[in-house]
C-alpha cells in the first residue's frame, strides 16, 4: 500500500515540476491583445466579411431572375394576326394614279416604275434611268 | 520585473490596454500550464488561453477588486475547459486520439531526457483520460495547480463534498493506471 502510496506521489511530483512550455509568449500575447482591441482595419474587415454573403446571395438571385426572364420570352408564342383585311386589295388614292393594289395578285412594280421613268425622263437622275434600263446595278 | 499586480489590475479594470497587456504577460504563463494540463492539447490550450483573456477584458466590470484576480482568471479558464471536455466534438477527439497516445512514461524515470509537451500531454492523458470532467478539474487544481481547497471550491463552483468525492475517485484510479503500468 505505501508502495503505491509512493509511487503515485513520485509520479505526481515529476508532473508538477514539468510544466509545458508555452512557444513564442510574445507573438501570443500580441494575438490576444489584437482579438481584445481590434482596430479599425480590422473592423471594416469584419463587415465586409459579414455583408459579403448577402452580396453573394443577392448576386446570384439577379442571374437567377434574368435566367428565367430569358427562358419565359422565348415561351411566348406568336400572337395569330388576322391578315384578312390585308389580303383585300387596296385602291390607291387619285393622287397616286388610282391603281387597285392586290396582295394575292401584286402588280408589276418594275413594268410601273419602267413606265414612270419614261414619262419622267428629264427629271430622273442617271442612276434611276440605268435602274429602268437594267432592272438593277 | 517588480510590478504593482493591485494597480495594474485596477487600471485594466479601468480599460487600459496597456495595463491589461502587461496583466497578459504575467499570467499567460500560469494559465497555459493549467490548461495544458486539462486539454492535454496545446493547439486547445492555446485557444483556451486567448478566450479566457477575452473574456476578462469584455467582463472586467464584473470583477470585484476585492477579489483574488487569479482566482477569478483560474475560475473564467476552468469553466472554459470543462464546457471544452464536455463537448460531442472533444468525446469525438478524444475517441480518434486514445489510440495514439504516446506511451512515453520511461521518459519520466530520467530526467535527463527533455520532455516536450507532447510527451507530458501523453503521460497526462494515460493517466487521466478516463476521468470525468469534474474529476480531472478537480484532481488538476488540487493535486497539481495545488490549490487550496477553498480556493478550488471558488473555482469550480462545487461544495467540500464534491470535490472530496471526486478527488478521491479520480486519485483512485491514478493509482489503478499507476499499478497497471
Amino acid at each position: 500500500m505505501e508502495m503505491k502510496e509512493e509511487k503515485y506521489e513520485t509520479m505526481l511530483q515529476k508532473i508538477r515540476e514539468i510544466k509545458p512550455v508555452l512557444e513564442e509568449p510574445e507573438l501570443f500575447c500580441n494575438q490576444i491583445m489584437d482579438a481584445v482591441l481590434p482596430n479599425p482595419s480590422n473592423r471594416i474587415f469584419k463587415m465586409v466579411s459579414l455583408v459579403r454573403p448577402w452580396l453573394a446571395a443577392a448576386s446570384i438571385l439577379l442571374i437567377l431572375l434574368f435566367i428565367y426572364q430569358q427562358h419565359e420570352d422565348e415561351k411566348v408564342e406568336p400572337v395569330q394576326m388576322n391578315t384578312s383585311a390585308l389580303n383585300k386589295p387596296v385602291k390607291t388614292p387619285a393622287c397616286m394614279d388610282g391603281l387597285t393594289l392586290d396582295l394575292k395578285n401584286p402588280p408589276d412594280f418594275r413594268e410601273m416604275y419602267k413606265c414612270y421613268a419614261r414619262n419622267n425622263r428629264h427629271t430622273i437622275s442617271w442612276k434611276e434611268k440605268l435602274m429602268a434600263k437594267y432592272g438593277s446595278i | 520585473m517588480q510590478i504593482n499586480l493591485p494597480e495594474i489590475i485596477s487600471q485594466a479594470k479601468q480599460g487600459d490596454p496597456l495595463a491589461f497587456r502587461k496583466l497578459v504577460e504575467y499570467y499567460q504563463n500560469k494559465i497555459y500550464v493549467f490548461v495544458f494540463r486539462m486539454v492535454c492539447r496545446e493547439d486547445e490550450a492555446r485557444d483556451i488561453v486567448q478566450e479566457t483573456f477575452i473574456k476578462v477584458w469584455r467582463n472586467f466590470d464584473r470583477y470585484h477588486l476585492e477579489q483574488k484576480f487569479a482566482t477569478w482568471l483560474f475560475t473564467i479558464a476552468a469553466r472554459l475547459c470543462y464546457d471544452r471536455m464536455k463537448s460531442f466534438r472533444w468525446q469525438k477527439i478524444n475517441a480518434i486520439e486514445e489510440l495514439k497516445i504516446i506511451d512515453d512514461l520511461q521518459s519520466l524515470e530520467h530526467p535527463e531526457m527533455t520532455v516536450i509537451n507532447s510527451d507530458l500531454a501523453g503521460i497526462i492523458r494515460k493517466l487521466t483520460d478516463k476521468l470525468t470532467p469534474k474529476q480531472k478539474l478537480v484532481f488538476v487544481l488540487r493535486d497539481l495547480e495545488e490549490l487550496e481547497v477553498e480556493e478550488v471550491i471558488c473555482i469550480t463552483g462545487f461544495n467540500a463534498e464534491q470535490i472530496k468525492n471526486n478527488l478521491y475517485l479520480a486519485r483512485k484510479f491514478i493509482r489503478e493506471q499507476l499499478e497497471k503500468m
